[in-house]
């Protein structure tokens, strides 16, 4: 990964070591390329740093229109800190998925306002437009 | 419906030509987390039944205790939530009640292949017609944490903090060893796909298991959705797959680890569904009987017979 982009998303999620960021960087990749057609991620590609285009292949021809803000998301909360200590009143353990999903969205955001920062206008758009529904916006606010 | 109230007629999609996602949407909020599979798993059930112009009356959802269970309060259908590892047996009695609706039974790991193991043996063996999505997260969720029938050995929880010490059931193998007559799995990651395989599952005349290979984000941190993407393949892109093949299909069913199959495994279409093997079905759908030929005297008759 592009030691650039890591340290640039750094900057905006504090506390991020170098490879969570990186790996960040590489699940928001990801997510992106399940929502566009192939033509659409090879011209992505291209107006990227090869570093960051390689996380946008697949062997998807078109874009999975089911995907939607929780699927995209999904992969990042993964990464987060999700369980507490024990429940002493119901047993198992506290679920902290709730402030894990706010902070999953916080980092979305940040490596959008990277993305857009590396992107031309043209580019940034069919991006946004692509993006499904909470995503779109976001998007947006980043 | 059919006017005569006989059997139905073979009839695999519905007349909702018109449907959209929207005609399935409720008002309810979600209490799933954030990130999780089941949202892939409610987008492509209500996508299947939308391709196949299934409308909500026509269907019923039928669910067990767990977190994707909750799935029927999140659609506008007919649901029913039923007793921990029970909604085989439900769904079962619905669809010999109606055979016209589509009955899809929608239960997580723990409640399939745990709990409702019984169940799921026999209904691979009964081949009633029902489409039953399995949503294999391999953990109990709703209960915080704890190894399920499908985790890998080794799998540290709540309940295994040294390692889960047995071998996971490969549901998959177990179908097919009952004689499930059609068997697929899918991936929640990709719900276009997941969407297909429903709709070849509600097509399918007699029992259809889906597996769902479904990432909990929150407490299985080992089975995420990248280590599914990156070990998933499917078994159609193998132009000599043939899902009629039972010696291939054993074969493919039992890969597990760096690669896992999905798609459709195995079919077979000559196996007539349950329903049409039960005689007192021979008369017509329970459903569709007049009430007012059950006067007082036949009731009476009746109680006496079974109180």
């Amino acid at each position: 990964m592009d030691a650039d982009i890591v340290k640039r998303v750094q900057e905006k999620v504090e506390g991020l070591t170098s490879a969570e960021a990186a790996h960040l960087v590489q699940s928001v990749m990801q997510s992106i390329a399940r929502v566009l057609d192939r033509a659409d991620r090879e011209r992505l590609a291209r107006s990227l740093p090869p570093e960051l285009a390689t996380h946008l292949h697949t062997d998807m021809e078109a874009a999975d229109p089911l995907v939607d803000e929780q699927l995209f998301v999904g992969p990042i909360v993964s990464r987060l800190p999700t369980e507490g200590l024990y429940d002493q009143t119901l047993g198992g353990l506290d679920v902290l998925s709730v402030p894990a999903g706010d902070e999953a969205t916080r980092r979305l955001r940040a490596v959008f306002s990277v993305l857009k920062e590396l992107l031309q206008e043209p580019e940034k758009r069919r991006l946004e437009a692509a993006l499904p529904g909470d995503v779109a916006e976001w998007y947006q606010q980043a | 419906m059919s006017e005569n109230g006989a059997a139905p007629s073979g009839r695999r999609e519905g007349s909702g030509s018109r449907l959209t996602l929207k005609d399935f949407a409720n008002h309810i909020k979600s209490s799933w987390c954030p990130g999780c599979g089941d949202f892939g798993v409610l987008a492509a059930l209500k996508q299947a039944l939308v391709k196949l112009g299934i409308a909500p009356h026509q269907a019923a959802v039928i669910s067990g205790i767990g977190c994707g269970s909750k799935i029927v309060d999140y659609m506008r259908v007919n649901g029913f939530m039923t007793l921990h590892g029970r909604p085989l047996a439900v769904a079962t009695g619905v669809k010999l009640a109606n055979p016209d609706l589509h009955v899809i039974v929608v239960n997580g790991d723990g409640d399939a292949y745990g709990i409702g193991g019984n169940h799921f043996l026999h209904a691979a063996r009964r081949n009633p017609d029902i489409t039953h999505i399995v949503e294999n997260n391999q953990i109990y969720a709703l209960t915080k944490g704890q190894y399920s029938p499908t985790s890998d050995r080794g799998f540290k929880t709540s309940t295994s903090p040294d390692g889960a010490a047995e071998s996971p059931v490969n549901p998959l193998l177990v179908a097919l060893a009952a004689g499930a007559t059609f068997i697929a799995r899918s991936f929640a990651g990709e719900p276009k796909h997941l969407a297909e395989m429903i709709a070849a599952g509600i097509r399918h005349r007699g029992y259809a298991l889906i597996d769902v290979l479904q990432p909990c984000v929150t407490f299985n941190k080992v089975n995420t959705y990248e280590w599914y993407a990156e070990r998933i393949y499917r078994v159609d892109e193998d132009e000599g797959y043939d899902p009629a093949d039972f010696a291939r299909a054993w074969q493919t069913a039992g890969q597990w680890g760096d690669r896992i199959p999905v798609g459709i495994i195995y079919q077979r279409d000559d196996v007539p569904p349950y329903e049409e093997h039960v005689p007192a079905l021979k008369a017509g759908a329970v459903v569709h009987r007049p009430f007012d030929a059950l006067d007082e005297e036949r009731f009476a008759a009746l109680k006496r017979e079974f109180m």
